[in-house]
Order: structure tokens, then C-alpha cells, then sequence
């Protein structure tokens, strides 16, 4: 007596990858410090950097961007990109102050998250479940920052990609948000990353 | 002779592209359904709240902000009104007011702990502080104009649903993206909802514990 299920579940998981299924396969590309230049250079003044983090009020489903910009060292250099290069290190004090925006407007502070959040967040919703480092862009290596979420009833459950246009940005979050929590991302929203 | 449409017997011996092809058939299907679920979600736009951006030196010691608080701006969102105006400099921007307005005169803001009155208006008749909002509300909503120990500290808009406008939250979101560029240090603004309402209030930065105090509504 031969059992031939294993075959059979074999066999049909490959067509279960097919389209339709919102997990992507392909490597991440997902570097927050890439060096890349942006494709489309500017004229006249330099562009001082700025890193622009989103955060989020996960009780009032509201998304914030806080821009930060840095006034340039002396002996900073334009990129070729016309860009101003953005320090190598973003001090802690920098990320918290992205969260006090939040907070200064929230009926909970503690409901202020970084918008990038870890799966497994809609169970433990805390600060603690997110990272800075991956809800910022920086201007010297990327034009847009975007979010892409999920909604797990009461809240969205979200993450951030960088791109040189809204497209790619958004592209970038949901590939995250997708790949993080296996889920459908169909949430999003982009905006520059420097101030217009 | 018709075959009867029941599982094979356990140990029978069918062929094994029998066995399988329901089985691929079945993950095809399951793949088209998930396809077509897909395409069904729609794209939902996540709006982006712009907070005012802060200007760092080159070592991120210190800040400030980028552009520099404009009082006049505030001012002018709130109709003429100002944080610190006394009643009765109050009732002179409020539209539809028959005789002064006096402190003594005004019902208690039960919310509060401490000693908060206030004034409300209906919505329709503060087209002055309405500015930004291009989107609908319902015929209930109202304004609420705060004051605490004789002086205005805080303006709370209540955006209420009806059968002509079910979701008021639109309105509600173009309100307080006017009032969110604004620094703290000139006007907190804060939106919540409060059972079927949406809120938006815009209180003074030096009003120390009543900040964090914000309206429930009743039943709540």
C-alpha cells in the first residue's frame, strides 16, 4: 500500500508560488546607506542634507514625517548628485526627536512608534517592536521616503522603504512590509525626503 | 458498465496521474482565487502629516526649528481669535452672539478637573475657522471654545456624522494638516476620535496639565 500524498504536496507547492501569492522571492534591496547616486542632478545650490523619519500613532492610525536637516560641517562636499553628503552617524537624540513630534500631538505618547515595525508588532505594539534606523532616508542617497502597511484590525501595521522616486520608494516599503510579515501591503504612501 | 463517483478503495491500486492531476488542478485553483483576491484589494493611499522640520548643526548637538514660528499664522486659522483672549474679548470674534459673553455666565467643562468653562457654536456658523476644510461633516457638529481661569486656551472642533455625510474624518484630517505645520511652542493641535465624533483641538503650549486632558463623549 503506497500512501502518494507527499508526491502530490510536492508537486503543487511550486504552483502555489505562482502570482497570486504576496511573498516575494527576490533578494531584498533594502540599504538604507547606499551610496548609489540619484539619477537626476540639480542646479545652483546644493541640496544640505536632510534625513526625514516616519513615525507612526498606531492608536489614531496616523502617519507623521519628521524632517531633519543638517546645516553642512566645513569641510562637507557635494556629491555629483548635488547633494550634500549626510553625516555618517545619526546621534540617538536625532531619532527621539522624531518620536517627540509624534508624541507632542498624540492623546497617548506612548502610542508613538517608529514607522518601520517588526513582525509580531500587532501583538506587542511598543516602540521597542521598531527601529529607527529603518524608518529614515537620507537625502544624499535617496529623493523619496515611502510607507507600506497591512491592516491588522485596529491598526496599521507598516514599514519604510527609500527610492529616487515615489514608485521605487513604495516599491521598496511594501517589498519590506510583504517579505516581514507575509502580508499583503496595500496600504502606502510616499512623500520627498527633503522639503520642497 | 457506469463508474459510481466514490473515493477509491484504501490500498486500491489507481494509477498515479489519477491521483495527482486533482491535486494540481486544485493548487492551479487555489493560486487563480489568490490572484484574483489580489487584484480585488484596492490600493488604499496612507496619508503623510508633515510635522515642522527641524534645522540641526553639523554635529546634531543642537536645534531649531527650520522655519520660525509665525504668530500671525495662528491667529489667522482661528478667525482673530487668541490664546489668553478673556471672555468677553472672545464673544467679539464669535459670529451670531447675542450680548457679551461673561465669564460667570459660562457652563462648566466637565472633562476637566479644574475650573474650565466653555462656549459652542454650530459649525455652519464658524465659516472663519473652518478655512482649510473643503470636505463634509453633518449638521450636528459644533466648535467649542475653551477657557481656564478666565482666558482662552484651547478651540476643539467636533465633527459630527449624519445620513448626508456618514465619515467626517476627511474634514476633520484637512483641519488639523493646517494647523500641524505650526511649532509647538506656538500651538499644540492634536485629532482623536470620541464615539462617532472626530476631533480636532488646537490648545495653548503654556497650558501645563489641561494639555493632555481631551473631551470624551458622553457614554463613552
Amino acid at each position: 500500500m503506497r500512501n502518494w500524498f507527499p508526491v502530490r504536496v510536492v508537486l503543487a507547492v511550486p504552483l502555489l508560488l505562482l502570482p497570486g501569492t504576496p511573498v516575494l522571492g527576490a533578494p531584498q534591496n533594502f540599504d538604507l546607506g547606499s551610496n548609489a547616486a540619484p539619477p537626476v542632478a540639480t542646479h545652483g545650490k546644493p541640496l544640505i542634507c536632510t534625513v526625514t523619519y516616519l513615525v507612526e500613532d498606531v492608536a489614531a492610525n496616523e502617519t507623521y514625517a519628521a524632517r531633519m536637516q543638517f546645516t553642512p560641517s566645513k569641510d562637507a562636499v557635494v556629491g555629483a548628485n548635488a547633494r550634500m553628503s549626510c553625516p555618517a552617524m545619526i546621534p540617538p537624540t536625532v531619532s527621539d526627536m522624531a518620536l517627540r513630534g509624534c508624541r507632542d500631538h498624540a492623546a497617548r505618547p506612548a502610542d508613538c512608534v517608529f514607522a518601520d515595525m517588526s513582525r509580531g508588532f500587532s501583538d506587542a505594539p511598543s516602540v521597542d517592536n521598531t527601529s529607527d534606523n529603518a524608518a529614515r532616508c537620507e537625502s544624499d542617497a535617496a529623493s523619496q521616503i515611502a510607507i507600506a502597511c497591512w491592516n491588522a484590525g485596529k491598526m496599521d501595521v507598516c514599514n519604510v522603504g527609500c527610492g529616487n522616486d515615489p514608485k521605487a520608494a513604495e516599491q521598496a516599503a511594501r517589498h519590506r512590509c510583504e517579505l516581514k510579515h507575509e502580508q499583503y501591503c496595500n496600504i502606502a504612501g510616499s512623500l520627498p525626503v527633503a522639503a520642497p | 458498465m457506469i463508474r459510481p463517483h466514490t473515493a477509491p478503495p484504501r490500498g486500491s491500486s489507481e494509477p498515479r496521474s489519477r491521483c495527482l492531476l486533482p491535486a494540481l488542478l486544485l493548487a492551479g485553483l487555489a493560486s487563480a482565487i489568490g490572484t484574483i483576491a489580489m487584484a480585488q484589494t484596492p490600493d488604499v493611499t496612507k496619508r503623510i502629516l508633515v510635522l515642522p522640520a527641524l534645522q540641526w548643526n553639523d554635529t546634531a548637538s543642537t536645534w531649531h526649528y527650520a522655519v520660525l514660528p509665525d504668530a500671525g499664522q495662528i491667529t489667522s486659522l482661528l478667525g482673530g481669535l487668541q490664546f489668553g483672549m478673556s471672555p468677553e474679548q472672545v464673544g467679539q470674534h464669535l459670529p451670531d452672539r447675542n450680548g457679551a459673553l461673561h465669564w460667570d455666565d459660562l457652563p462648566d467643562a466637565k472633562e476637566f478637573s479644574q475650573d474650565v468653562r466653555y462656549v459652542w457654536l454650530p459649525m455652519q456658523a464658524v465659516n472663519t475657522l473652518l478655512g482649510p476644510v473643503k470636505s463634509c461633516f453633518g449638521r450636528q457638529s459644533y466648535l467649542v471654545v475653551l477657557l481656564f481661569d478666565k482666558a482662552l486656551f484651547r478651540v476643539s472642533w467636533r465633527f459630527m456624522p449624519d445620513a448626508t455625510c456618514p465619515n467626517p474624518r476627511a474634514a476633520s484630517e484637512e483641519l488639523y494638516s493646517a494647523f500641524l505645520p505650526l511649532a509647538p511652542s506656538v500651538a499644540i493641535s492634536a485629532r482623536y476620535t470620541a464615539g462617532y465624533a472626530e476631533v480636532v483641538d488646537v490648545t495653548a503650549p503654556d497650558a501645563g496639565a489641561l494639555i493632555p486632558v481631551h473631551w470624551q463623549m458622553q457614554g463613552q
